[in-house]
């Protein structure tokens, strides 16, 4: 596609959500009797499942899947991909090793037989995807790249394994780690001559909070652990949300009761409920939110792919519709992208 | 691209990273005759965190322990926002690159450019020269400029990998490296330098740190990864 650089913008061309089958209820590992003080994490959560990988499964399968069916649905031909941004935080094969060295993403982009594309991979917890598409949309708007592969497989769920093992009264800081859920999410960007088809708000870091969730490898067991101070890291964004949406939405140039799909992150359905009152509050009544996260959990950065992915299932999606997704990420990260859905979108399988 | 506007490097220990990128970032910072409240991006590359840390990114430590626009959001509150990227020794032009996709859409106009590598844990065998290596960035002023970043994946051969892993027998998380490279030495001639492919990225960078005093032509930098894959940064003096 030959564009001037004044002409040329990126647009989103597909994205896929993938859910591994197997589904595990929250009753069968947080009932009110593993709890302490009998916690009933249903109510507090809103989570009534998660998705978990099968035995020979780990992050690098699960991105292939959602990768594949993003390709398929973009109609483009693997070696017409020049730019492949891995996102996954976990990078967790089965026996849960953590991939360290090349980049993740080339080793995706040498499965899908994406031959000739810059492979590296982005890590800002749940907000890589987001700051990913970030890099992508500016590569392709200055013509470096053609066509974008942003894909994320994230194996959590060994968190929740490390915390069932701790003594939960001892260790509350695990507690969070019972929210998660495997999953998986792959977007394509290309090029058009459309301005504004993609339109991303200020990305802030608020750094003062960046010890409140710390993921790393367990000290003495095989997989990761993680820690969080649920209650602060909450409040950090909830004492931020209002002014973040209304300088987003000034910065992009939209108009909130023009947004016909609304996605947050979904840490718990119960957190996004608070969020999205804060949200009404401020810039009025939310056409659609799509909080649909009950039987996924909280997927880190795959989670916004998951949640179109069930959107489509669920009919609710439609070509050129616009989409706004707000991505918070430990560290503090917060950041929204704008982006109007592709052609055909309704028609993909 | 962008433009290197000052730059400090230093050999650490097994995991001084930290401490060191921020006393480096300050150094830097004040040689770039800037103040910190500038900075809106923040950069890491590198491959290995202490215990194997996921999250947060390791930039945002850096973040916080800078205490830049570390309040809540207000109206009219600054920004600064910070991310890792990694690909191997290949890291540091890749954060290059980040920085130059992501500055000029931002309205602090300053990157910092942080890269290094921590020891994971003590049970890890470490025979790497660990560099820290912090550089402020900007879209114009003077300091060599980056003109492009170009790959080669010609080489790349997908086998030779990194991995964190358990070790079941002592109990502790160590890392291994599978594939045995065809070692590749330095080379370095008068617009070219290309390090050994088993430094650690911050060697990389320091090295080629160490090279550009009385160039006033180009350089080009490559990184050749274990991997195989590598990147070269075309610079202008």
């Amino acid at each position: 596609m030959s564009m001037s650089k004044d002409s040329r913008h990126a647009q989103m061309v597909s994205f896929a959500g993938y859910l591994p089958e197997k589904k595990v209820d929250t009753t069968s590992f947080a009932a009110p009797s593993d709890l302490p003080r009998s916690l009933d994490f249903i109510r507090l959560t809103g989570i009534l499942a998660h998705h978990e990988v099968s035995e020979q499964q780990g992050s690098f399968e699960l991105a292939i899947e959602a990768a594949k069916k993003a390709i398929s649905r973009a109609q483009l031909e693997p070696a017409s991909i020049d730019l492949v941004i891995n996102a996954s935080v976990s990078k967790m094969n089965h026996e849960l090793s953590q991939h360290l060295s090349p980049s993740y993403a080339s080793l995706i982009a040498d499965k899908l037989e994406i031959n000739n594309a810059q492979c590296f991979d982005v890590s800002n917890a749940c907000a890589s995807m987001v700051t990913s598409l970030m890099i992508a949309e500016s590569r392709i708007r200055s013509g470096q790249a053609n066509y974008a592969l942003i894909v994320s497989g994230e194996h959590i769920t060994p968190i929740i394994d490390e915390a069932k093992r701790r003594n939960l009264y001892l260790h509350p800081r695990a507690i969070a780690s019972l929210t998660v859920g495997d999953g998986a999410a792959a977007y394509i960007l290309g090029p058009t001559e459309q301005e504004g088809r993609i339109k991303f708000s200020e990305p802030f870091t608020l750094a003062q909070h960046n010890r409140l969730c710390i993921g790393q490898a367990c000290k003495n067991h095989r997989g990761p652990q993680m820690r969080t101070k649920a209650r602060d890291l909450q409040n950090g964004v909830l004492d931020n949300l209002g002014i973040f949406l209304q300088r987003s939405i000034k910065k992009m140039g939209i108009e909130w009761d023009k947004i016909d799909h609304t996605y947050s992150h979904p840490t718990t359905p119960k957190a996004v409920k608070k969020g999205a009152k804060i949200a009404t509050d401020t810039l009025g009544e939310i056409n659609f939110l799509h909080n649909d996260s009950a039987e996924t959990a909280n997927t880190a950065s795959t989670t916004h792919g998951v949640l179109l992915e069930i959107s489509h299932d669920n009919k609710y999606l439609n070509s050129d519709e616009t989409v706004f997704m707000v991505s918070f990420g430990s560290g503090l990260a917060m950041v929204a992208i704008h982006f109007n859905l592709p052609e055909g979108v309704e028609k993909w399988s | 691209m962008v433009v290197m506007l000052s730059w400090e490097s230093t050999k650490i220990g097994y995991n001084n990273l930290f401490k060191s990128t921020l006393k480096l970032a300050k150094k830097a910072i004040k040689k770039a005759k800037i103040s910190q409240e500038d900075i809106g991006l923040i950069v890491h590359g590198g491959v290995f965190r202490e215990h194997f840390r996921t999250e947060p990114a390791f930039a945002t430590h850096i973040h916080g322990g800078l205490d830049i626009h570390c309040t809540n959001i207000s109206f009219d509150s600054q920004t600064c926002f910070s991310f890792d990227v990694t690909d191997g020794s290949c890291s540091p032009h890749v954060a290059l690159q980040a920085i130059a996709d992501l500055l000029p859409s931002l309205t602090n106009k300053f990157a910092l450019l942080c890269i290094g590598d921590d020891r994971p844990t003590k049970h890890c065998e470490w025979d790497y020269e660990s560099y820290c290596v912090v550089a402020v960035i900007g879209l114009s002023g003077d300091g060599i400029k980056l003109i492009s970043v170009d790959y080669d994946n010609s080489n790349f051969n997908v086998n030779f990998t990194t991995t964190g892993y358990f070790d079941d027998k002592i109990k502790a998380n160590k890392f291994e490296k599978v594939g045995k490279i065809e070692q590749r030495e330095k080379e370095s001639r008068d617009n070219y330098f290309s390090g050994d492919s088993e430094w650690l990225s911050g060697k990389h960078m320091h090295e080629f740190l160490q090279r550009i005093d009385g160039q006033n032509d180009t350089l080009e930098h490559c990184i050749v990864d274990r991997s195989g894959k590598s990147t070269t940064a075309k610079w202008e003096f």
